[in-house]
């Protein structure tokens, strides 16, 4: 009986062993792997595609873009675990419906991560884990951070053989790594500024601009600016991005490339843009007021979205905030109409490289890929036919395929609903134009260490503690010296 | 008989060892094996995803370039303050919370199960509602502002010179409850004969306090002097969690150091190596603590 004890003890001790071996946490968010190719029915309405770029089942040639090398074997089978950080009502699950058109026997399980520096722990551990074959990885510090520890595969091969030119489809061939080419630079951001069209109008201010420079849109955030009795800011008129380097985009508006390295590859924290930029946006936010102190952003966890959203600034600088405007129940305080004007300029005639849509996001087929083949088929439909549902996001597709246009639709559903939220017109002029200029991302030398160099001296300055000048010749000296330590 | 009796040993042996064995595979697998690996990681050039092949042993290259690291020896600055602020403020409130809980007072066992919940709360929950207590606009800074201490609302998570006390605060209030609890323990096994005594030589309610109370419960007190010092010389949660990810020099950590180290830019031969630093500190200080006791510690 005591033996009989002790051999149930001890199975016990074993099987509560195998459980804690057996056991492990799942990919973030993991959602239910789409349906088989056989049961896979269309997306829902609201996120249906009612115009855009659809796949051509013959992929034919449209007489001016090569698109003849996206489709393979269409019956081809297989399975693909798809990461990117949207779920399946932002867009995906369309994605994946009409891949599933065009490839009926490829199964496409989505897995939603967070974009966050854990989530993207996660997406690291699991590309280890070999549970990822193709990657959408957003922001070029976190791709850049795959590249140099070798998260993706290595497709040049494939790309020179299948005759792919990168600047011909997706507008630039600088996203390589020690000359190999790893992902394709397939998502991108508008950078524009979002626009309360009831406080535009009440504060009389005309047209929106079709161009404007910041001394504009200062002049214009003063007159939408409503300040209380007691002198207190009801509504600021105007914002910058709570991301604390975000000013430093003025460089990348007037050269069309870095915003953190200068030509001679220093780094552009002592560039006399960034310091005009910085100490305009510490006037705006701490002396004259009219913009939503960026102090506040960070010491509150803010973002300019919501402020806009909630009505605390009647405008400010953003890339995506075209997802939200509609979500009414979210966001019950939107009951204006959403105009658009582009990045402000720093002097009037210059070319605006943010006026058109810049790179951030890649995809590429992660390391240990299960199934190469069918995460090249699909890396090769999602980089370009797919790209599009990146707009259900508030991103904007890089490819040039990209029937203009599509946006509102895929967001809205159709033009007349977009026109309870937004200005047609103006997001037309400003929005997803893939026509206009845009910068590239050249230089990523130390790059994690050169962006965080600002990360402590800005929280002074933009707390009154520390002066502009200061503040970036901090920057500049902790930035060289990791340049100089990588190079 | 002898044979037999051998055998029955040598059987209960292999049965206790069979029990033992989880335990011990679980301990050399998830313990000692990460700890003697980081020693050799230490010394160590190693990017975690680049494959065994291109680990490079390189001494103690690593440690050199960590005492001329400013920002690690900031990081080591700060763990130090949160040592010398959490561990003192923790334990000096839990004695005097358990010593007002000691007497007849009303609703007791109501205060001790307040007292405790914070304690069995997640870290992000809690952390999350110190970032709303926190923020400008809200409870902390309108009782300042209504109290006349402050002239305009403090931006806490980003004053370099205040960031640090909402997460001081943090870890204050969430280890009371355990604290509290053993005090309670300890303060219930102090006789009352000793206290029936003092009263009537005269001691009043503080002489007492000090004089029986305190050295009565001294181990308890050492006990978690070593344990919380331990601990907070590890903090990480609610710096993490506070600032969102985003600490900065004036309220970052070692051990959030070490993680950015290892898991964002994936260095773990340097991240090996201030967890070696720091592991050293813990020893020491526990050390000094051990050391020290016999002078102020009664058993």
């Amino acid at each position: 009986m005591r033996n009989m004890r002790k051999l149930i003890a001890l199975l016990l001790a074993a099987c509560m062993l195998m459980l804690t071996g057996c056991s492990q946490t799942g990919p973030a968010q993991t959602e239910a792997p789409t349906k088989a190719p056989a049961e896979a029915t269309k997306a829902p309405e609201t996120s249906a595609p009612t115009s855009g770029a659809e796949t051509p089942t013959d992929a034919p040639d449209d007489g001016a873009l090569d698109t003849s090398w996206i489709l393979e074997d269409t019956n081809m089978s297989g399975t693909v675990n798809f990461w990117i950080p949207f779920k399946g009502t932002q867009g995906m699950d369309a994605l994946i419906a009409e891949f599933n058109s065009v490839y009926p026997n490829i199964t496409v399980n989505l897995n939603s991560y967070s974009n966050g520096a854990d989530g993207n722990v996660g997406v690291n551990t699991a590309i280890l884990a070999g549970e990822v074959d193709v990657l959408a990885s957003f922001g070029l510090g976190n791709t850049n951070n795959r590249w140099e520890n070798g998260l993706f595969v290595d497709i040049t091969d494939k790309v020179e053989e299948e005759g792919i030119d990168l600047v011909e489809q997706w507008g630039t061939d600088v996203y390589k790594y020690d000359g190999s080419i790893y992902t394709f630079p397939c998502g991108g951001l508008s950078n524009y500024i979002c626009i309360n069209m009831t406080a535009w109008n009440e504060a009389g201010l005309g047209e929106l601009p079709k161009e404007w420079t910041w001394d504009e849109y200062l002049e214009a955030s003063k007159a939408m600016t409503k300040v209380a009795a007691d002198g207190k800011v009801e509504i600021y008129g105007g914002s910058d991005v709570q991301d604390y380097s975000y000013f430093m985009y003025t460089i990348s508006q007037g050269s069309g490339k870095d915003r953190l390295y200068d030509e001679d590859g220093t780094s552009s924290y002592d560039n006399p843009r960034a310091l005009k930029a910085l100490e305009r946006k510490l006037k705006a936010e701490l002396e004259d007021k009219i913009w939503y102190p960026n102090a506040s952003y960070k010491s509150d966890g803010y973002y300019t979205n919501e402020a806009f959203l909630a009505g605390k600034i009647a405008s400010g600088i953003t890339t995506n905030i075209v997802r939200f405007l509609h979500q009414t129940e979210t966001y019950p305080d939107v009951k204006w109409v959403t105009g658009f004007a582009p990045y402000p300029v720093e002097e009037e005639g210059e070319t605006n490289y943010m006026s058109g849509v810049s790179t951030f996001s890649h995809a590429g087929i992660a390391l240990n890929c299960q199934d190469e083949d069918a995460a090249w088929a699909f890396l090769k439909w999602y980089s370009t036919y797919g790209v599009k549902y990146l707009v259900a996001a508030g991103h904007q597709p890089k490819w040039i395929g990209t029937e203009p246009g599509a946006a509102l639709a895929l967001i809205y559903g159709s033009e007349e609903e977009a026109a309870k939220w937004v200005d047609f017109e103006s997001f037309s002029h400003v929005i997803g134009r893939t026509d206009l200029p845009a910068y590239a991302d050249t230089n990523l030398t130390a790059l994690a260490d050169v962006g965080s160099a600002l990360k402590d001296p800005i929280m002074q300055a933009i707390s009154g503690e520390m002066s502009a000048e200061d503040c970036l010749k901090q920057a500049a000296e902790e930035a060289d010296e990791a340049i100089r330590d990588a190079q | 008989m002898k044979k037999q009796r051998s055998s029955l040993k040598k059987g209960e042996n292999i049965v206790g060892w069979a029990f033992v064995a989880p335990t011990m595979l679980i301990f050399f697998v998830l313990t000692a094996f990460p700890f003697f690996f980081s020693i050799f990681l230490s010394m160590a050039d190693w990017k975690f995803f680049n494959g065994w092949d291109k680990l490079k042993f390189v001494g103690l290259e690593n440690f050199v370039e960590l005492f001329e690291d400013e920002d690690f020896w900031n990081a080591m600055k700060n763990t130090i303050i949160y040592t010398v602020t959490i561990v003192p403020l923790s334990i000096g409130i839990s004695i005097v919370f358990a010593y007002g809980m000691n007497g007849r007072i009303f609703g007791k066992k109501v205060l001790r199960m307040l007292f405790f919940i914070p304690y069995i709360s997640s870290m992000v929950a809690v952390g999350a509602v110190f970032r709303m207590l926190f923020r400008e606009e809200a409870v902390v800074n309108n009782l300042l502002l209504d109290l006349n201490l402050i002239s305009e609302p403090i931006k806490w998570a980003i004053n370099a010179k205040l960031s640090k006390v909402p997460i001081i605060l943090l870890s204050v209030w969430c280890s009371i409850g355990y604290q509290l609890i053993l005090f309670t323990a300890a303060m219930q096994n102090v006789p009352n004969g000793l206290y029936e005594a003092a009263r009537i030589d005269g001691a009043n309610g503080l002489q007492q306090f000090i004089k029986i109370t305190l050295p009565m419960i001294s181990p308890t007190i050492f006990y978690l002097v070593i344990t919380r010092t331990m601990s907070v010389l590890k903090i990480f949660g609610s710096v993490n969690v506070f600032t969102m990810n985003t600490s900065t020099k004036s309220n970052t950590s070692v051990v959030v150091d070490i993680y950015n180290t290892a898991f964002v830019k994936y260095d773990f031969g340097p991240a090996s190596a201030m967890s070696m630093i720091l592991f050293v500190l813990v020893m020491v200080v526990t050390a000094i603590n051990f050391w020290g006791q016999k002078k102020w510690v009664h058993y």
